[in-house]
């Protein structure tokens, strides 16, 4: 359960956070606040609200769409800051996540510091090897991939992430979830994109969230649909390749969860070849 | 809510009005805690919407929200979007379309509603859906609140 007596901070410029974080014995970051309300850290002294810092903006900088940690989901979903098709597809998997009222609290920032297993951030930011700019111990701002920022547990209390970069690519992709309902936390997500000519992918990230090491890169099945066309035998030989771990829950079994991979791997891939 | 430690400044339904609240409240609570029971507690998951209220024209879930971090934002409840004194388009649309039964769920319909006509004064019956899918009814089965909401739509484009 979260304190009563919660200090609250509501800095209006970024270099007024490294003295709230000497100052206090726990701080922690608030951006929407959907994750600190699901897990209630007692621990938690002081909330630092990123509310005031102006980093909720969308903007296309020639390379990459730059997108403010304090993006929400629905600001990202009704953002026209870029066309270019990898920024479609984070607004198609966003689209999906939660309900519209749950996608006005939830931010990029927020979602990817909390890296819930249900996340439909995840997968999307991987295939598109996003990039994350974030303040270490709330001062030197440092990039690194989205690959790194999760491997090396960089969301630590005292990093704050500033914005996600999404390099700006004409691809082919498809994105899907497994869950109950389209309202419900998704089992898993998978994210498909690729360089596609001529019925062939000329090259393919895959990338699934939900898993038991929190994600993964299906790199085999990648190389098997590399440079030869898509059938339905190579999509099915692809998915064959699949060895991902889940956890059980009580909605499905781990090997049930395994299994769908596979099936939702041919169907993304169909949804490509324009078969579906 | 006497024994609660802070007050502070809200903006809700056009008012300026001091909140007494705790730290850890969430909007839900400080809003119920200070009057505004008009905003309904179902799941407290973020699941139902049944607390939502608008922060700044947006529907969003009271339950999902540290009351404080909306301090500087414009809070709308249903009673905000129209009362007994002052019925709003929506409301009389929803009662005349049968849309409401219980009616435990529908100040979050009133108010979901009203930023979706806003947004989009004329949705399609899938673009109803999908701006509604954070709200749960367990009695109408929706038919009747999607009639709704397209006779609220077609009244305030004559209006």
């Amino acid at each position: 359960m979260l304190r009563k007596d919660l200090r609250w901070f509501f800095p209006e410029k970024p270099d007024e956070i490294p003295a709230i974080l000497k100052n206090e014995a726990k701080a922690a970051f608030h951006a929407g606040g959907t994750s600190i309300l699901r897990t209630k850290p007692e621990s938690i002294t002081a909330l630092i609200d990123l509310g005031g810092l102006g980093w909720n903006t969308i903007r296309a900088d020639g390379s990459a769409v730059v997108i403010g940690a304090m993006a929400t989901f629905n600001d990202v979903i009704k953002s026209t800051a870029s066309k270019a098709a990898t920024f479609r597809m984070l607004q198609a998997a966003l689209a999906r996540a939660a309900s519209n009222s749950v996608r006005n609290r939830i931010t990029i920032g927020g979602s990817l510091a909390d890296y819930a297993p249900w996340s439909d951030l995840i997968a999307p930011l991987v295939a598109l090897e996003a990039d994350v700019v974030y303040l270490e111990d709330g001062k030197g701002e440092k990039k690194v991939s989205v690959t790194d920022f999760i491997g090396k547990k960089l969301a630590k209390e005292k990093n704050c992430i500033r914005e996600v970069r999404i390099p700006e690519k004409e691809i082919v992709f498809a994105v899907k979830r497994l869950a109950r309902t389209a309202f419900e936390y998704g089992m898993f997500s998978l994210a498909v994109c690729g360089k596609y000519s001529g019925g062939a992918f000329e090259s393919v990230a895959i990338a699934l969230s939900g898993t038991k090491d929190r994600y993964a890169r299906l790199a085999e099945a990648e190389k098997v649909l590399t440079g030869k066309p898509l059938s339905d035998a190579l999509a099915r030989e692809a998915a064959d390749t699949i060895k991902v771990e889940f956890a059980p829950d009580v909605n499905f079994g781990a090997e049930y969860k395994a299994n769908m991979v596979g099936v939702y791997l041919r169907d993304a891939l169909a949804e490509i070849a324009g078969r579906k | 809510m006497a024994d609660a430690k802070i007050r502070e400044v809200f903006t809700v339904n056009g008012q300026e009005v001091t909140l007494a609240l705790e730290a850890n409240d969430t909007l839900l609570t400080a809003l119920r805690n200070n009057g505004y029971t008009e905003v309904k507690n179902g799941c407290s998951e973020g699941q139902c919407g049944a607390c939502i209220v608008q922060l700044d024209g947006r529907p969003v879930n009271s339950c999902q929200a540290l009351a404080l971090s909306a301090k500087k934002k414009k809070i709308t409840t249903s009673k905000g979007i129209g009362n007994y004194a002052r019925v709003s388009v929506i409301q009389e649309a929803y009662v005349e379309a049968g849309a409401v039964q219980c009616g435990f769920c529908i100040p979050g319909f009133i108010v979901t509603t009203d930023a979706l006509l806003r947004e989009n004064p004329n949705p399609s019956d899938e673009e109803i859906r999908f701006y509604l899918s954070g709200n749960l009814c367990r009695c109408t089965g929706y038919v009747k609140i999607i009639d709704a909401v397209k006779l609220a739509a077609s009244r305030m484009k004559k209006a």
